[in-house]
């Protein structure tokens, strides 16, 4: 009864959503984006927007990432992993010689996200994922994820944001408005960080971080 | 980077994806079940955002609002599959209690 | 050309809506996983058909491979305790 009052009162919700899309016409910001694209030191207009018009967004963002994996390994509710079959011959295999070609692919990424789709968080998943698969072959590497210099790079992607935005605040400058000559080198180098960081925190917050021995 | 006009039919789409989650994640009492239906209700809606009222392609800010929002909701879906094995420790149950269904 | 596309955007949308349907329907947990995989695989393909590549390579790599990843995980964990 209840559940069927709940069907009819979301189909008439949607049903009113979508006679209100005419509604909607406001401009968006896509021609103010274009204008500036020129002064943000990147060529792609959505890295652009991450990393330089609304970088304090992206700093907030970040910041949510850190404060997800640092509540989840608070939790310490991991209890390790399923044990690996008895034969892994085809990650023992294959793990070492991807692993070359997964770091030169979110190297490419990065570097890519200046001026075509790509930058940190796409080349940061890539990370995560080879992260991930060095731990389901952990009979070759032994990978803490948990451990102190885990969580300093986990840190230091959101830190290295502050301390350019502060830095960019002491010199007289608004908070994260990058000196003209600077900027892409500083855009890239946040993004270098952001890379290694969101790579752990993923590959941390998709272990469910601590792994009890 | 070109785009191409988003056709209304993708925008109807979220919506009724949005919807669709809204009500599972009431009406389903396993608490997988509800962060899936969060999970999918919140891709619903960044197909609305990625509309552009008057035509064209998606706004590169809404794409950047996208960008942001996938990131936070894996965030959030670990935080909560991490919530859920801890409250089927404790508690032994995967669903929360006085549940209507129970 | 025209058509063609319309045809390819309204069988993209039918996919789309008809996996969250299917993935909400509360039979099975592992069935959910699985159609969450399809669904954002899909989804990516709108993203690339919108034009914003950013946006599939993100839904791919975090929306989907993070996510399932996750979610399996989970299943794991639940299902696989010794109930008492």
């Amino acid at each position: 009864m209840i559940k069927m009052l709940m069907g009819l009162l979301t189909i008439a919700a949607g049903i009113w959503l979508v006679l209100q899309l005419p509604a909607f016409s406001a401009p968006g910001l896509g021609a103010q984006v274009s204008a500036q694209l020129a002064s943000s030191g990147v060529q792609s207009p959505v890295t652009a927007v991450l990393l330089n018009f609304r970088a304090l967004d992206t700093l907030y963002e970040v910041a949510v990432l850190a404060l997800a994996a640092n509540a989840t390994l608070s939790l310490k509710s991991a209890t390790a992993l399923p044990e690996a079959a008895e034969s892994a011959a085809m990650l023992d295999w294959l793990v070492p010689r991807l692993l070359p070609v997964v770091l030169l692919f979110a190297g490419y990424l990065w570097w890519a996200g200046s001026s075509r789709p790509g930058g940190a968080f796409q080349a940061g998943t890539t990370v995560a994922g080879l992260l991930l698969l060095l731990v389901l072959n952990q009979r070759q590497l032994s990978l803490p994820l948990d451990s102190r210099i885990a969580r300093a790079v986990a840190m230091a992607g959101p830190l290295w944001f502050l301390v350019v935005g502060s830095a960019t605040a002491l010199a007289g400058r608004a908070f994260l408005d990058y000196p003209d000559a600077w900027t892409k080198a500083l855009i890239l180098s946040v993004e270098a960080f952001l890379t290694a960081a969101i790579g752990v925190t993923l590959a941390l917050l998709a272990t469910g971080g601590r792994q009890e021995s | 980077m070109t785009g191409v006009e988003v056709p209304l039919i993708y925008v109807v789409t979220g919506i009724f994806i949005f919807m669709r989650g809204l009500y599972a994640l009431f009406a389903r009492p396993h608490l997988l079940h509800k962060l899936v239906a969060g999970n999918l209700a919140a891709s619903g809606v960044f197909l609305v955002i990625a509309w552009s009222p008057q035509g064209g392609p998606p706004d590169p800010v809404a794409q950047a609002l996208v960008l942001t929002g996938i990131v936070v909701s894996v965030a959030i879906t670990a935080y909560a599959a991490a919530l859920l094995v801890r409250l089927e420790q404790t508690s032994g149950k995967p669903y929360l209690e006085h549940d209507p269904d129970k | 050309m025209a058509t063609l596309n319309i045809i390819f955007d309204l069988l993209l949308a039918v996919l789309l809506a008809a996996t969250a349907w299917l993935a909400l329907d509360g039979r099975g947990l592992a069935r959910s996983v699985m159609l969450v995989l399809v669904f954002g695989l899909l989804l990516s393909l709108v993203w690339i058909r919108l034009g914003a590549v950013d946006l599939a390579l993100a839904e791919a790599a975090l929306g989907t491979g993070v996510t399932v990843v996750l979610l399996i995980e989970l299943l794991a964990r639940l299902q696989g305790r010794p109930r008492d």
